[in-house]
């Protein structure tokens, strides 16, 4: 017995050279590479911004940053595979309305919004609804008119329930038209079959198509924001053609619930510090996302407010 | 003429010569361990190409992309285990040449063919992209269903001796491939619960484990012994070059396959694995001794490395002219164009003439330089068969390990993976054919998105596949080749029949 309370001593005084290297490390985080899981394909627009962060952020955490793509499950593998990692700061999930709101929404996918912790947003997308330019609409009303006449011969490509998707849902309901909806596995695919005339309309990030909108071969008919979008001025909102539709889905860091504090901090400042850096702003710019930096508590709030707003739509489909 | 001859003078400059063959060296490599893949590289390379001027930073990736794509034939030559998945249509004829000792053959056709491949690739690029990527526009879900038919009544020419076991391969294929998610819907399919299963079996444990682990299981019951050089293998010896009856049959089967491979290239969402394949299976089809594939036609390596590597630069056609990248590695490279503030799409031509002019010079440059540094490679690698099996496979087999964790960051394919690698085993044991499995698998997925996309875009009128005229075409092709498969099969089997009498 005496031997065995000695055994224990010693354990128990031994404690401390496991327990403070411990503390030390999450002091010194990061002091190992970094991974950022972006669940969606890569070169759609979360990638290319999740790679823009990972950049500048690397450089100044000084670690590099690993860009992970896990897709699938609408985005809820890349997810949940973010959340079951271990929770010390070094795996960030790149996340987006999508993978964030609407598929744990529609879909038992094991994890909610509030599972995780707010890093901060960086963008948040205009949708436009874009056409070829040899269709004869012009705008909302021209659509309206012409697909109420024929109802559901005019397609569209979209991911099932995703945001491009519930918003041109969403005005097809309320303009009393009914389109006809060919699932896609991404936003590409969708432009792609649009300008090919495999398709007749395409809801999607307006920085997906301004390209196309440039050269003239597709035509906006109009942007779901609240104001016009300064990229494309001459593009009219819904609203103003008397839809009040809107959609702008986010995209942001976010760490699993359980990460060390100290973590969440410095990610957080790194990517303040980042996000309002004119060089970065350029850059994220010229790649085609506006920075609308929010930090972590202003993104939180996002999430809470986005998710009381498609419950009910997609609790429903459920 | 002029710009060309501007950005002649831009890419020549010695730093993107030392980018473009840092890249190439790189890509060989990474293409060649198995498991680890192109599109890895490519990520990974990226933020570093950040820190360089745009030309050389696309430069290195350009060496890697070109690099990776024709790396993964080497492995496949000498040790039978596919560096990528496309190099696994190499394989089967690769390895048997390497097998009858003629490594430095079907190494050296291998390097040839992937050149041959990518300079034409290069030259349509520069002169044809614009028409093409109206064209390759062309394929929507119709086209996309009808050319994956197409292609799938190639699994029956390919099991020509031994047909019903091809089939059934293929139709294992096809079955593996509808596991994990729905492509349209996003709901898991097959995945019985398991979270990691609903995103599919994946693709590199898949090919690992039938490749790579079946080989070193059936080395194992042959106690590994096998016919080892002692001496330096000389590459000029004449076991290892290409003699002009080489050639005579090879010619035409890259003369075929680099243009298919071409367009395969420039029409999204297809790539360089399907090329491989289609063209291998072509080859065979058109050949005039198709009982040699598999078992060492020096046809078949030529056919499946010039399909696989001319879609190297005609897949930048849909992704500059349209902004629309038709792979992972155009998308990623999309994602470089764009952080150096150069957006792909019709008005980059407009724009950025000169840094499109500078691009179109990097090509060329890089698949001259790829010549150069795979020739010298040569003589390195083909030292491999040098090697005992029993040092050599404990070395795959923990290359193959962790490739495949470090691909897919999930120990549960590692276990896919040697349960492909049981399957692959007991398929060789049986007599089952892999190839088809591999065809099914890839096309399977193309298939039936392009059906249900084009039954809902029709409204369930299933004339459509024959009222849009491409689609027509590829459907009547594939009839012909079901049929001239089924009347060889017939009559080799009446052959076959009479000789055992």
């Amino acid at each position: 017995m005496k031997r065995h309370r000695r055994t224990l001593i010693a354990a128990l005084a031994a404690l401390p050279l496991v327990a403070v290297p411990l503390a030390a490390h999450a002091a010194d985080y990061p002091s190992k590479p970094i991974t950022f899981v972006v669940p969606w394909p890569a070169g759609g627009t979360t990638d290319i911004v999740g790679r823009l962060l990972a950049d500048a952020m690397s450089a100044r955490l000084g670690q590099p940053i690993a860009v992970v793509n896990r897709v699938g499950a609408g985005g809820s593998l890349g997810s949940k595979a973010a959340l079951d990692a271990p929770k010390d700061g070094y795996t960030v999930l790149v996340t987006t309305s999508g993978n964030h709101i609407l598929t744990p929404l529609a879909k038992d996918v094991g994890y909610k919004a509030d599972d995780f912790v707010a890093i901060g947003q960086i963008a948040s997308r205009t949708l436009a609804l874009g056409v070829k330019s040899d269709k004869p609409w012009k705008n909302l009303k021209d659509l309206q008119k012409d697909a109420a006449a024929n109802p559901g011969k005019f397609t569209f490509g979209a991911v099932p329930n995703v945001m491009p998707f519930l918003t041109l849902d969403q005005w097809a309901r309320m303009a009393g038209v009914q389109l006809t909806h060919v699932p896609q596995k991404g936003g590409a695919p969708g432009v792609t079959g649009t300008l090919g005339g495999h398709l007749d309309m395409v809801p999607e990030s307006l920085s997906s198509m301004q390209s196309h909108l440039k050269a003239g071969t597709m035509r906006a008919l109009a942007v779901f924001n609240e104001e016009r979008d300064p990229a494309a001025p001459d593009v009219p909102t819904a609203k103003e053609q008397g839809f009040a539709v809107f959609g702008n889905p986010f995209t942001g860091l976010a760490v699993a619930k359980g990460t060390p504090q100290a973590a969440v901090d410095k990610l957080r400042a790194a990517m303040g510090a980042t996000a309002t850096d004119p060089a970065f702003k350029d850059k994220a710019v010229k790649a085609g996302s506006n920075v609308t930096y929010l930090d972590g508590p202003a993104f939180a709030a996002v999430w809470a407010r986005d998710w009381a707003a498609y419950a009910p739509v997609l609790q429903k489909k459920k | 003429m002029d710009v060309l001859l501007a950005a002649a003078a831009e890419v020549i400059a010695l730093q993107n010569v030392a980018m473009i063959a840092l890249g190439l060296v790189i890509g060989i490599v990474i293409g060649a361990i198995p498991g680890l893949n192109v599109p890895l590289a490519v990520a990974i390379a990226l933020p570093i190409t950040f820190k360089l001027a745009p030309i050389a930073g696309i430069a290195m990736l350009v060496g890697i992309y070109k690099g990776g794509t024709y790396g993964g034939s080497i492995s496949a030559v000498l040790i039978n285990v596919p560096g990528t998945p496309a190099a696994a249509a190499t394989a089967m004829d690769g390895s048997q040449l390497t097998r009858q000792g003629h490594a430095g053959k079907a190494l050296r056709m291998s390097l040839y063919a992937s050149i041959i491949g990518e300079l034409v690739s290069d030259i349509v690029l520069i002169m044809l992209a614009v028409p093409i990527a109206r064209f390759a526009l062309k394929f929507g879900p119709v086209e996309n269903f009808a050319l994956g038919v197409f292609s799938l009544t190639l699994i029956a020419v390919l099991s020509e001796g031994n047909m019903l076991k091809g089939l059934s391969a293929g139709v294992l294929g096809v079955f593996l491939s509808t596991f994990g998610l729905d492509p349209l819907t996003g709901d898991a399919r097959l995945a019985f619960g398991s979270q990691e299963l609903s995103a599919g079996w994946s693709f590199i444990a898949l090919v690992i484990g039938i490749f790579a682990v079946s080989e070193a299981l059936s080395m194992v019951e042959r106690r590994g012994a096998g016919p080892i050089e002692r001496s330096r293998v000389r590459l000029s010896d004449a076991a290892h070059r290409l003699s002009r009856e080489d050639w005579r049959h090879a010619a035409p089967a890259i003369a075929r396959a680099a243009p298919i491979g071409v367009f395969i290239g420039a029409v999204p969402g297809l790539g360089s694995a399907i090329s491989a394949y289609l063209n291998y299976g072509i080859a065979r089809a058109l050949s005039r001794r198709p009982e040699r594939f598999g078992k060492g036609a020096i046809e078949g390596v030529a056919a499946a490395e010039a399909g696989n590597n001319s879609v190297t630069a005609s897949t930048f056609i849909p992704m500059l002219t349209l902004g629309i990248p038709g792979d992972v590695i155009t998308a990623i490279m999309l994602g470089a164009f764009m952080v150096h503030g150069l957006v792909p799409g019709p008005q980059l031509f407009r724009d950025n003439a000169p840094f499109v002019a500078a691009f179109f010079v990097l090509m060329l440059v890089t698949t001259a330089l790829h010549l150069v540094i795979g020739r010298i490679g040569l003589g390195l690698f083909i030292q491999a068969v040098r090697v005992p099996n029993q040092v050599l496979y404990p070395v795959v087999l923990a290359l193959s390990f962790t490739g495949v964790y470090v691909a897919t960051n999930n120990l549960f394919d590692v276990g896919v993976m040697l349960g492909f690698g049981v399957l692959g085993y007991a398929m060789n044991k049986f007599g089952f054919p892999v190839a088809p499995l591999l065809i099914g698998f890839i096309l399977g997925p193309i298939v039936e998105v392009g059906l249900r996309q084009s039954l809902i875009i029709a409204r369930g009128d299933l004339t459509v596949f024959v009222r849009h005229p491409i689609s027509a075409v590829f459907l009547v092709l594939g009839v012909v080749a079901l049929v001239w498969a089924g009347a060889r099969e017939w009559r080799g089997g009446a052959a076959r029949g009479a000789s055992a009498r």
